[in-house]
């Protein structure tokens, strides 16, 4: 009777949380934590992170209320399953599997609705008919904590001795949607080959739409993670108190979260507004809760990146792409000034302004990539992408329809679906905690589905000679993706050592990128894009823009060949505006040669002519997270 | 439908005028003792504080929960008139929350039975793919990218074969890279995550303690040497038992929804009003 003792002690649980142990946690650092005790069964852990791992940290299955209400019905199990690679039956009943696995998959369904009603603690007649049971609920809805105590432990003695009462054994009574969720996780995590990590999802629609979503990652398994129940949107919509409830639940449990926010494209203005959401103004505290428990940024997904658009960076030519930038997740329309604080490269530079006002920088965010599907299927591949919702599943006819804010201005279509994203993390072996600890350091990278390779290291010590063992100068003279750099040594300038390797079996390489963001000496802040190393020997023209690498896509195949590009691209690079007294703000983009978008892909599978609107050919990307200077 | 549209809907004025009667009598007639009860038990209201507990870590103030009750009641109110009024019928929301608590109460029933360990050995040779462990293999790998040496690739690759075999240290040759040049017992679908398919088919194959190819991948050319490759084999029931009684219990979960549906389905008449294939796209 496995499946129920667990249920049976959250239950015990919350009629006695004062039995809670207490274990504050110190706020993490930017260095690799010591590894997490070592079971019979966990893998070996590297002295420095040496894989990457992939995964999503955004998937609803059919239990989402919304996803359910589309028609979906696949099941956590499914979705794990459909990740770890095994063939699935989709929602419209077509087989669907990943060429190839991922490496681990947080489950993030709506924590709105989740969950029915706890019979014994409601009372319901059938259960308190039971002399014990009757005692136990008497307990449970007095104030009498020692007699609460008490019948914990009778409870937890009948438990163990396989003595509880039948009504307790039955499961009917015991199975709420979260108990059920983590107890799902626990039995896919497969540490070293598959990791299932314990989630959900946050979801506050301010004001009719205003997207202020975050993702809840769990380090812990379904043990520390069935002790608290999710927080939902009708208690509060405030992410302070969702900071101060995650913070409720490391104390009592002595387990781990972190948050992750998204779409803040569709937020019309409210993710990085600069007041708190009650519309008060930012404080020290603010900056450092927000840093605290918001490691890493969403920064592309099925409903559009937000990264950058282009009004905000008009000298990036590559900021166009994958935009849903036209209004809120109801369609409301967007008014001017909004984009502002909606994406993450001027979040950065706003957060380096802020730093300086405050004393804390409230958008310290690294990057994180994610499909947000709800088909309980995670696909960024644009040769086997399964959409967003199950309408939009892959049929003749699915890049037509409005899929969001039908008949409002900022109506978003079928075709404008992004097939994206997934993230990389730089951990130490392939487990719930090393991945978490790494999330929480930010060592991670978004992409838009490609499996590129991309290692980002920064120091002031660093040199191009270290190029050949990059990774061992990296971790031992520098910092990795993520970290920070303080004050220069006095006439140094950081050195930055980057590599990226394609996706096995996806497109070589056009270029590298280093995004520098800084703040200036007149309070004002800037942005700038460098070309550090690209394919092929194209030459910079005399406004220093690089030609473009070429295209080989073939519409009427949809296929590309790696006849230009590079497999990997490799250099070291030091800022050659650096200013030791300015702060700034450094990360990578990594650009793929261009290829069929997953419009061109169905397009040949279905022989249908689209619109001439319809984007079809694309250069995939990663975004690595940033690395930050400050000067004291 | 829009809300003008709405508005003409002659249903809508027959509901209105449903709902107007409604009231009316409720005026008019004598309170029912029970219809128009809503009962907030000792039971309801410690349900309340305690969910509210289990999220915060902390009971109710007593504002808080006078809060809670008050949206039960309100729940409760427009819940029963809604219903009352029809609208629970044909709500898809509704319907396929319902749905999803069956088929949880059909599973759980079915998962509550645990498996002999007859039963799942017999289960573990009947899917020995499912359970197969890879070959685990040992490497040095020297790689060639083709944008790099472009026409003087194969001739470059032949070179450090030959000095490879006379002795030469896989670190002389090639001009290093991100791939690692050594590789320590991964299994077989790990190389294949990191090298791509074509090179984990090759090295199945490639012969052990000399060095071999060139071996293609995905990023270009490689010379290999296999030091040690591990067969793949069917492990034991106690080393899979974790794996072997997912799978079981999986298969256990959608047999017990297939059956019941089954048997749910076979007392129901169903007439399909309509041709499919009119309503199908094509």
């Amino acid at each position: 009777m496995k499946t129920n003792s667990l249920s049976v002690l959250i239950v015990v649980t919350l009629g006695a949380a004062a039995l809670a142990a207490c274990s504050k946690q110190d706020p993490v650092v930017a260095t690799p934590p010591p590894a997490a005790p070592a079971a019979a069964t966990e893998p070996a852990a590297t002295p420095y992170p040496e894989n990457v791992y992939w995964g999503d940290t955004h998937v609803h299955t059919g239990w989402s209320a919304d996803a359910g209400l589309d028609g979906a019905v696949t099941s956590p199990e499914d979705a794990f399953r459909f990740a770890r690679g095994d063939e699935v039956k989709s929602n419209t009943g077509q087989m669907a599997r990943l060429k190839r696995p991922l490496d681990w998959m947080v489950i993030t369904d709506h924590s709105d609705g989740m969950g029915t009603i706890n019979e014994i603690r409601a009372g319901n007649p059938e259960m308190i008919a039971e002399p014990f049971l009757k005692r136990m609920y008497e307990a449970m809805s007095g104030t009498d904590e020692a007699k609460s105590a008490a019948a914990t432990f009778e409870l937890i003695d009948l438990q163990s001795n396989g003595k509880l009462p039948k009504q307790v054994m039955d499961p009917k009574w015991m199975v709420t949607a979260w108990e059920k969720t983590i107890r799902i996780a626990d039995k896919y995590n497969n540490p070293g080959k598959f990791s299932a990590l314990i989630g959900y999802e946050w979801t506050v629609n301010a004001g009719g739409g205003d997207n202020l979503h975050r993702n809840v990652i769990y380090r812990d398994g379904a043990d520390k993670a069935g002790q608290e129940l999710p927080l939902t949107t009708f208690q509060t919509q405030d992410p302070e108190e969702l900071w101060e409830w995650m913070e409720k639940y490391e104390a009592k449990t002595g387990g781990r979260l972190l948050a992750i926010p998204h779409n803040g494209n569709l937020s019309n203005g409210r993710m990085f507004e600069e007041t708190t959401f009650t519309g008060g103004p930012l404080t020290k505290g603010y900056a450092e809760a927000r840093q605290k428990w918001e490691p890493l940024y969403e920064v592309t997904q099925i409903k559009g990146q937000s990264e950058s658009q282009p009004s905000l960076s008009p000298e990036d030519e590559f900021a166009s792409w994958d935009l849903w930038d036209r209004g809120n997740l109801n369609g409301n329309a967007k008014t001017p000034g909004m984009y502002r604080a909606e994406y993450w490269r001027e979040a950065l530079k706003s957060g380096l302004r802020l730093e300086a006002m405050l004393g804390a920088n409230p958008f310290k965010y690294g990057a994180n990539g994610a499909t947000d599907t709800h088909t309980g299927l995670t696909t960024a591949d644009d040769d086997n992408f399964w959409g967003k919702f199950k309408t939009v599943e892959p049929s003749p006819t699915r890049w037509k329809p409005a899929i969001v804010g039908a008949g409002k201005p900022g109506a978003m279509y079928g075709w404008e679906q992004a097939a994206a994203g997934w993230m990389g993390v730089w951990a130490t072996a392939n487990t719930r905690e090393a991945l978490w600890d790494a999330m929480k350091r930010k060592e991670t990278y978004a992409t838009t589905g490609p499996r590129m390779k991309v290692r980002f290291f920064g120091g002031f010590d660093l040199a191009d000679s270290d190029t050949p063992d990059l990774v061992k100068a990296g971790y031992t003279k520098g910092v990795p993706m993520g970290g920070d750099l303080k004050a220069a040594p006095e006439g140094k300038a950081p050195v930055f050592l980057i590599a990226a390797l394609k996706d096995p079996d996806g497109a070589n390489l056009d270029r590298v990128q280093v995004i520098k963001g800084w703040l200036g000496a007149d309070g004002q802040t800037q942005e700038k894009v460098f070309d550090v190393k690209w394919a092929g020997d194209r030459k910079p023209d005399a406004s220093g823009k690089l030609p473009p690498v070429g295209n080989t896509v073939d519409l009427k195949t949809a296929t590309y060949v790696n006849s230009i590009g590079a497999p990997e691209l490799v250099t070291s690079w030091s800022d050659p505006e650096f200013d030791a007294k300015l702060k700034a703000v450094y990360y990578v983009r990594v650009l793929e040669i261009p290829t069929p978008r997953w419009t061109a892909y169905d397009a040949v599978r279905y022989k249908v002519s689209m619109a001439k609107n319809v984007a079809m050919i694309h250069q995939e990307r990663a975004f690595t997270s940033p690395i930050w200077y400050t000067p004291n | 439908m829009k809300i003008t549209a709405l508005l003409k809907e002659p249903l809508l004025h027959f509901l209105l005028l449903g709902l107007l009667l409604f009231l009316l009598y409720g005026k008019v007639a004598p309170t029912s003792a029970d219809g128009n009860r809503v009962t907030v038990s000792r039971g309801v209201i410690a349900g309340l504080a305690t969910q509210f507990q289990a999220t915060w870590s902390r009971p109710p103030t007593a504002v808080e929960l006078n809060g809670l009750v008050d949206s039960y009641v309100r729940d409760e109110i427009l819940f029963r008139e809604g219903v009352a009024l029809g609208l629970v019928k044909d709500d898809p929301v509704i319907k396929r929350r319902v749905r999803q608590k069956l088929e949880v109460l059909i599973e759980e029933e079915g998962s509550s039975r645990g498996a002999s360990d007859t039963q799942l050995t017999d289960y573990l040779s009947k899917n020995a793919a499912k359970f197969r462990m890879p070959p685990v293999l040992s490497f040095d790998q020297v790689f060639f990218d083709p944008a790099r040496y472009g026409d003087q690739l194969e001739s470059a690759v032949t070179a450090s074969l030959a000095a490879l075999t006379k002795g030469a240290t896989p670190e002389s040759q090639g001009r290093g890279s991100m791939l690692p040049a050594r590789v320590d017992q991964l299994p077989l679908d790990l190389v294949v995550r990191d090298f791509g398919e074509e090179f984990g088919k090759a090295l199945e194959s490639a012969p052990v303690g000399q060095w071999a190819g060139p071996v293609p991948s995905g990023f270009g050319l490689h010379l290999v040497r296999i030091s040690a490759r591990k067969p793949g084999y069917l492990p034991s029931l106690d080393e899979a038992r974790k794996a072997v009684t997912r799978e079981w219990e999986n298969d256990q979960r959608e047999a017990a929804l297939a059956s019941n549906y089954a048997r749910l389905r076979k007392d129901y008449a169903v007439v399909i009003d309509g041709d499919n294939d009119e309503a199908a796209a094509r």
